[in-house]
């Protein structure tokens, strides 16, 4: 009993063959822990980007403009936000009209 | 399984393929969860850390610089996440969860088997962490006192002593006179 061995085997024994169900289990909580750092890096983003815009006004009135000199902007920002919404929607809504081509070239 | 293979299979990884990675897993699940359950003493517990190793190991894979061997380096990231979670772990949860696991799992073995077990764990979770899994890595002969010195930081010196006295404490333990080391 005083064997190495002997020790370790009434320590704990290894594992005879690899198991697939530990290999699964551990590729599960790999893709897990992949879904939730993208998903916190998502709502960093959004939240870096709502304050960014929420700054704009505040920005632009501490350095003496005002919305008449601010509209042209506010224009351009408006219509680049719709053209955005409008291009998810094509490509993500309901009736997913660009999903194919979105396939085809791969973009997540 | 060849070194080049492995090193195939790490690239294939680092680029993000699962499936390189499950047969990565394959190839060293063995020696990591024969290392974890031997300190931990609890089979599930074990099995726990080392799915969390393994899933640490995929995201810093990229620091992996071959230098050692990817099972010592895999090891080194389950020591660590043993560390954490034995100190948030109170010793007497541990021993409880130890001794419950004992009566639940090893049912089929022998009386005197069951005791000399039980034993073992109590002398095991009396040792100090580090020579703790310095005896876990190398009394089985998954590792050798080179890898065990990389896999938990120590001098190579620090670990055969550890090796060493821990083994005495455990043949102690059951009533086996000391065998010098040889």
């Amino acid at each position: 009993m005083s064997d190495d061995l002997d020790l370790a085997a009434l320590l704990g024994e290894a594992p005879g063959t690899p198991d697939p169900g530990f290999r699964f289990d551990v590729l599960s909580l790999t893709a897990e822990r992949a879904r939730r750092r993208e998903a916190r890096q998502r709502a960093f983003g959004t939240t870096v980007l709502f304050a960014l815009v929420g700054l704009i006004f505040p920005v632009a009135h501490a350095l003496g403009l005002g919305l008449a000199e601010l509209q042209p902007l506010v224009l351009v920002a408006s219509v680049l936000g719709l053209a955005y919404v409008l291009a998810l929607w094509t490509l993500e809504g309901p009736r997913a009209v660009l999903a194919r081509s979105r396939a085809l070239l791969r973009i997540r | 399984m060849s070194a080049g293979d492995e090193a195939r299979l790490i690239g294939l990884a680092r680029g993000g393929d699962y499936a390189a990675f499950g047969r990565l897993v394959d190839m060293h699940q063995a020696a990591v969860r024969a290392f974890l359950r031997r300190v931990t003493g609890n089979y599930a517990d074990a099995d726990d850390l080392a799915q969390e190793a393994f899933a640490r190991t995929w995201d810093v894979l990229n620091r992996f610089d071959g230098t050692s061997s990817l099972r010592t380096f895999i090891c080194g990231v389950a020591f660590q996440y043993w560390r954490r979670a034995r100190r948030s772990q109170s010793r007497r949860e541990a021993r409880e969860t130890a001794y419950a696991d004992l009566s639940e799992t090893q049912t089929e073995e022998s009386p005197e088997r069951a005791g000399q077990r039980l034993a073992l764990r109590k002398a095991m979770d009396e040792l100090p962490e580090d020579q703790r899994a310095a005896l876990a890595l190398c009394l089985g002969q998954e590792f050798t006192h080179a890898e065990a010195a990389e896999i938990l930081s120590l001098p190579l010196g620090t670990v055969k002593s550890h090796v060493t006295r821990g083994r005495a404490r455990l043949q102690a333990a059951l009533g086996v006179a000391e065998k010098s080391d040889e």
